[in-house]
């Protein structure tokens, strides 16, 4: 726990030199030649995602000595820890940015100016998505967070002569800092409460039993606030009001980076500070505590409600898709309420195959609205005539989305859905019916673009044609979208692990 | 004055910017009152500070008024391209994104 | 952070040692209210008249309200100012256990602790003058293109 051991964050140190490195030949590029540094974030990105592997081989070797001594190593004094719930986010942080660059990439040859900022935000956000994956003590959660958030602030108004774009940044700054200031407010009070920022305070025996019964209020209203606070990070009702209106404005890339990387970042902080409420054995604290489980089950429940009744008007895709998102977070809350080793394994797997499901959809918005010019559901018609590539993912990711077999989607929800149900109480069986009513609710609406796409009339049949690094993100996300709902073993016993590493975390 | 004091001084600022977020229309006073939150927040964490008798809440302040910055400053470069786009700082005005 | 005990780095500090700090803070006040006073006593005063009152003589009556608008300009320079201004906090934590000598005994010995200070601090900064660095090739503070 004393020991400094720099090394440790090699991920972090090779994704902060490559952003210092893109801001360094940002100011020395003149404007038309801004391509190699988007191949230095490229590369930058695959060595720390890479980095992170090899350090995720060593922490899986069940003879290594770390593996043996509870899984985890600290390094910066203990305020720096990696486990291999760590290394299973940040792969999957890795590899979404990695394809967020890859589709921005052909959408900012159309972009004048600012490609170089692009790529710096872009790779500062992901900075701070790593972090957010090794934090041990709130100083830590707060400053990693704020920095995944403040470079999508800039990100979400990039487009600043686009007044939509303007706007979406706007609304997410004043409530992306009302939501930071609910968070900091009850870091202080859980600070109070404590008398410390670590994670580890609040895991003691004795903590653990104020939280089940009541005790110590200074704690419980901090703890509320945390909730508040990344629960709007999450979209979670009613922390949610930004989400439509923010994914609808931003640029395609940008939102497709937010609803899979912020809002990643978002569901771990919640399950580490959720963890460390559960006191040294993982079920007392927190998941004894009724009026709390209550809670979680409401916000889950209208998350799951507003999310997908919400969709049912939207006539924009990507508002559509905001409030989908919506109804996502409520089914990794219902993971959340399941608090246990196997309720972490299938948020960890759900979260694996959202983010294919969802950067596959996007590319495919980002490809169709440059040739339309629209995000109207209504241009979609017609989609399988022009292009049969890009209907095709399409389908096969609305499909995922609503949990239909054999997606990757079907099986997330279906692990999601096993966890609740295990916990036997009436609490969990409403909350799972509540989830089953979305997924027939969500069916409804992505099936009504799936028939727009392949059953009716476009008004334009002229072809749309992929370039062909939009090609390689459309059939990577593809292929992680089938092999997920196919092959699921490998990595459902991967998540299990990353699960009961941060349960056994002390 | 005990630490109880400062707590409630920190929670009646916080209110205050709380009510002006929700409130006022001009986006300069939004940004003003999200500042008088977020520092109110590290005043809380001040008084704790001393309640714990460690200097963990100050090294905490350093952040959040770090943050605060950014936050802030980011804030007003979008109100400035707002302005540039839309000339006005109202916020009722600011609706093109509605369903 | 680990705690360092407040009560070992400022156990040391009696009045006498904010001596200075008070005799700064005298000189400042005594500083500006000898001026304000001096141009109040010394500065002549006369009566108003309506020749006094107008617009001086070889300028034009004011056609606008005096709330003009300021230059988006002066908004870039102090965000600016604003940004690298706040980042100076940090340096206060850095000097004040630098100077507390490790009290909680966190480095084999001061050897270390000046290593990783200096390192520390040189990172800390590099990362801010790469920031400044970009700002003044942006032409961000180019007055007259802003």
């Amino acid at each position: 726990m004393t020991a400094w051991n720099v090394g440790l964050a090699l991920p972090e140190w090779i994704l902060a030199g490559a952003g210092l490195l893109a801001m360094w030949l940002d100011a020395r590029t003149p404007p038309d030649k801004k391509d190699g540094i988007q191949n230095v974030a490229w590369a930058g990105v695959l060595l720390a995602t890479l980095a992170a592997v090899f350090q995720g081989v060593r922490l899986w070797d069940p003879g290594d000595s770390v593996a043996a001594g509870g899984g985890k190593i600290y390094a910066f004094r203990g305020h720096y820890g990696l486990d291999a719930f760590a290394v299973f986010l940040k792969v999957l942080f890795g590899v979404s940015t990695l394809l967020v660059l890859s589709l921005a990439r052909s959408w900012l040859k159309r972009v004048d100016r600012g490609h170089g900022e692009f790529v710096m935000l872009t790779l500062f956000a992901t900075l701070g998505m790593f972090f957010v994956c090794s934090v041990e003590d709130f100083a830590g959660l707060f400053v990693a967070l704020e920095l995944v958030t403040v470079s999508f602030y800039c990100l979400t108004a990039f487009k600043r002569n686009d007044e939509r774009a303007v706007e979406a940044g706007l609304k997410y700054v004043v409530l992306g800092a009302l939501a930071s200031s609910f968070l900091v407010l009850g870091i202080a009070f859980v600070y109070g409460g404590t008398g410390s920022l670590d994670f580890a305070a609040l895991r003691s025996d004795d903590v653990a039993q104020d939280l089940a019964h009541g005790g110590a209020p200074l704690l419980h209203f901090g703890l509320l606030l945390v909730v508040i606070g990344l629960g709007f990070k999450i979209a979670a009702v009613p922390f949610h009001v930004w989400t439509p209106d923010v994914y609808e404005g931003a640029a395609s890339p940008v939102t497709a980076f937010l609803s899979v990387g912020s809002k990643m970042a978002g569901i771990t902080l919640l399950l580490k500070v959720v963890r460390a409420c559960l006191g040294p054995g993982g079920d007392a604290g927190l998941a004894q505590a009724t009026p709390w489980i209550l809670l979680i089950a409401c916000i889950s429940a209208a998350t799951l409600l507003y999310g997908n009744l919400g969709a049912l008007w939207q006539g924009n895709i990507k508002r559509l898709l905001g409030y989908s998102s919506i109804g996502h977070a409520g089914y990794v809350l219902m993971g959340v309420f399941a608090f246990d080793q196997r309720g972490v394994a299938a948020i960890l797997y759900y979260l694996t195959a959202y983010l294919f499901t969802v950067l596959g959809i996007f590319a495919v918005v980002v490809v169709v609205s440059r040739q339309t010019k629209s995000h109207s559901i209504a241009d979609y018609a017609g989609l399988a005539r022009r292009s049969p590539l890009l209907a095709f993912v399409l389908l096969c990711g609305l499909l995922s989305l609503a949990g239909v077999p054999p997606f990757g989607g079907f099986f997330g929800k279906f692990l999601v859905f096993q966890a609740v149900v295990g916990k036997g109480t009436p609490t969990a069986y409403g909350l799972a019916l509540v989830g089953a009513a979305g997924v027939v609710i969500s069916l409804y609406y992505y099936l009504v673009i799936v028939k727009r796409i392949y059953m009716e009339e476009g008004v334009s049949e002229e072809p749309i044609v992929p370039s062909r690094g939009m090609k390689a993100v459309l059939y990577t996300c593809l292929a992680g979208v089938f092999i997920l709902g196919i092959w699921p073993s490998p990595f459902l016993e991967l998540a299990q692990r990353a699960a009961s590493a941060l349960s056994s975390a002390s | 004055m005990t630490v109880g004091h400062v707590v409630v001084l920190a929670g009646t600022l916080f209110t205050i910017g709380m009510l002006g977020v929700l409130s006022r229309r001009n986006i300069l006073i939004v940004l003003l009152s999200l500042e008088l939150m977020l520092n109110s927040a590290a005043l809380a964490f001040c008084a704790f500070g001393d309640m714990a008798g460690n200097l963990d809440g100050q090294i905490m302040v350093f952040f959040v008024i770090v943050v605060a910055a950014a936050e802030v400053a980011i804030g007003l470069a979008i109100v400035i391209a707002l302005f540039r786009l839309r000339v006005t700082v109202d916020t009722d005005r600011v609706d093109l994104l509605k369903q | 952070m680990r705690a360092i005990a407040a009560a070992t780095v400022w156990a040391d500090n009696t009045p006498g040692d904010y001596l200075p700090l008070f005799l700064l803070l005298g000189l400042a006040v005594l500083l500006g209210a000898t001026q304000l006073i001096a141009s109040h006593v010394l500065g002549k005063r006369g009566v108003p008249s309506p020749a006094k009152d107008s617009a001086y003589e070889c300028g034009i009556e004011a056609e606008t309200s005096a709330h003009t608008r300021f230059s988006v300009k002066f908004y870039l320079v102090a965000v600016l100012f604003i940004l690298f201004d706040v980042e100076v906090v940090f340096f206060f934590p850095w000097a004040v256990f630098f100077g507390s000598g490790d009290p909680a005994g966190i480095f084999e010995n001061r050897q270390a602790l000046m290593q990783f200070a200096f390192a520390e601090m040189m990172v800390f900064l590099g990362i801010l003058f790469l920031g400044w660095y970009w700002v003044v090739k942006k032409r961000a503070l180019d007055w007259e293109e802003a």
